[in-house]
């Protein structure tokens, strides 16, 4: 397994946001991670990530303990993650957005810039290269996210809601990126509340709800799941 | 917009312009103040510069520079005084000890961000300035230190102005070109991150804790360089005018009239700032004493608040606007 959570727990003063979550991603899937408003996802997300301190638990990812790391060297090891509110670097250019991200791995300024370039264009931003990120639309922004994340050549990537807010357009777009960078050999973690997208994308699913894991396996059987549907479908989600 | 490589071009030749005339001015007039003129807004363009590598580029706003540049003068002169070191070494010491008190700021101040960061280098200052005036049996407190002049390549104390000009000169050469290469590299874009957004930053793989106290530390050994020169030219230190608060802000004011995080911002702003203080101050100084002070601040609100952005970037943006209605 690549990523291993293992009774990880967080409490802020005596609320609970997440308590003792289990699950595994394996080298190559694509897994969801559903739940509520609330339910502690995007907490999950920065217990992995290195941004808050897990209580309890243990995190392993590659096979080292990353839990009690900083989010830089977590980062270093080959998972990177993108924010919930995007966080573009506003003032910068897409091109330089993505240039940061290259000189995680490499010194050299030209091939940071041919490692951007590369990116820029195979994520389709080409158009944007030089525009402000702060000056793009949101669908756009989410997308430079993506690409400054990609740049630090991860192994895995913790997307966090980047389907979330986009027209149809964009959406089909977002998919089918992570689909082809899951087909490059990519493992994907996401935060999704665009049902449609999930039950399409990802080979196994992990359900939140208050804190705890209530449900872990593929979309059909998710979506079947009669604790998930009380919790957060409402309704029998038809996959189709 | 213009392509990055044109800009920076221009930049450069205004850069060389401002540095081909500086070292004009020694050989080609024997006017005194205006000699003197030059070599004051050099140090000034030097000291900026420096400001500039942790309030521009790595956007730690700083209103303690003052400490590093009184720490840096004091060093040296003391050492030259009290064991009779040449003030080359003093300066290197003095560069060496704001490196550590100045990365100490900076690791303390690791998780105060924006203005927090800043009232920490002011406080600091206050503190270093306090004690410099009260510590009457090293520093002589409030009377000063003077520095006999001795004229000697390795006393740092020059007769013709054309060799301060030169040290100077070759002084804000290089803490501009460190700011050109800064703005190119690594290091310079992963500043650009942590300035943008920290967390972020932390996202993609960057220490900002280790690169913030970098950028202040780098910047406050440029500081305390310029603050041995200060003391060798001037041949006068005392704490209230070298550790006060006036110089802070003055650092910091350059940066932000010339253009935050460009290599040629700083220049620019303390050209200007001297320049028009210079002038005022000779015009009104005498008669109506204060009333310089009033144009001096109504200019630089006036500048601030039609070029937001700064000399580097308002100026071509100004220029460009004027072209364009001309043209329609």
């Amino acid at each position: 397994m690549l990523l291993e959570v293992e009774a990880v727990g967080k409490r802020f003063g005596g609320l609970t946001a997440v308590s003792d979550v289990s699950f595994a991603v394996g080298e190559g899937e694509i897994v969801g991670l559903i739940g509520p408003n609330g339910a502690g996802k995007t907490t999950l997300f920065n217990l992995i990530a290195g941004t808050f301190r897990v209580s309890n638990g243990a995190i392993r990812f590659a096979g080292s303990q990353i839990s009690g790391r900083r989010p830089y060297q977590i980062c270093r090891l080959g998972l990177c993650r993108t924010f919930q509110i995007v966080r573009p670097f506003p003032n910068l250019s897409v091109l330089d957005n993505v240039v940061i991200g290259a000189f995680t791995r490499v010194r050299e300024r030209r091939s940071a810039y041919e490692a951007a370039e590369y990116i820029v264009t195979a994520t389709g931003l080409e158009r944007w290269r030089d525009a402000q990120a702060r000056a793009l639309p949101i669908g756009l922004r989410k997308r430079v996210e993506v690409a400054r994340a990609l740049a630090t050549q991860p192994r895995m990537l913790l997307l966090d809601e980047v389907m979330n807010g986009l027209n149809p357009t964009e959406l089909r777009e977002m998919m089918e990126l992570i689909r082809n960078l899951n087909r490059g050999g990519l493992t994907i973690l996401l935060i999704e509340h665009v049902m449609a997208a999930v039950m399409n994308l990802c080979q196994r699913i992990v359900v939140l709800h208050h804190g705890e894991k209530i449900a872990d396996g593929p979309p059909q059987a998710i979506a079947r799941d009669a604790r998930v549907i009380e919790a957060y479908l409402g309704e029998e989600y038809l996959v189709e | 917009m213009l392509p990055r490589a044109a800009h920076a071009v221009r930049e450069h030749l205004v850069a060389g312009a401002v540095f081909g005339i500086a070292l004009l001015v020694p050989l080609m007039s024997d006017n005194r103040f205006l000699q003197d003129a030059t070599i004051l807004i050099l140090l000034w363009a030097g000291l900026a510069s420096a400001w500039n590598i942790a309030g521009g580029f790595a956007g730690q706003i700083s209103l303690g520079h003052a400490a590093f540049f009184g720490l840096g003068a004091y060093t040296s002169t003391l050492l030259k005084i009290n064991f009779g070191w040449s003030p080359w070494i003093g300066m290197l010491c003095g560069g060496a000890l704001v490196v550590v008190f100045s990365g100490f700021i900076a690791f303390a101040a690791t998780r105060l961000r924006g203005p927090y960061f800043g009232l920490a280098t002011l406080a600091f200052a206050a503190v270093v300035q306090i004690i410099a005036a009260r510590w009457y049996g090293l520093t002589r407190g409030n009377e000063g230190l003077a520095i006999a002049f001795q004229p000697g390549l390795t006393n740092f104390i020059f007769e013709a102005k054309l060799a301060w000009t030169l040290v100077i000169l070759g002084y804000v050469v290089a803490i501009y070109a460190l700011g050109v290469w800064s703005s190119r590299s690594r290091f310079g874009f992963q500043l650009a991150g942590m300035r943008e957004d920290e967390d972020a930053a932390q996202a993609v793989g960057i220490d900002t804790r280790r690169l913030k106290v970098a950028a202040i530390a780098l910047s406050a050994f440029l500081t305390a360089l310029g603050g041995t020169f200060y003391a060798q030219y001037v041949g006068f230190l005392d704490p209230a005018y070298v550790l006060s608060f006036d110089v802070s802000i003055r650092l910091a004011l350059m940066c932000i009239i010339g253009g935050l995080g460009t290599p040629l911002g700083p220049i620019l702003g303390a050209i200007m700032i001297t320049a028009l203080e210079m002038y005022l101050r000779a015009k009104w100084g005498g008669a109506r004493s204060g009333l310089y002070l009033i144009v001096y601040g109504a200019l630089l609100v006036l500048i601030v608040r039609v070029m937001p952005e700064g000399l580097v970037r308002g100026v071509p943006r100004w220029l460009g606007r004027w072209r364009w209605t001309r043209a329609a």
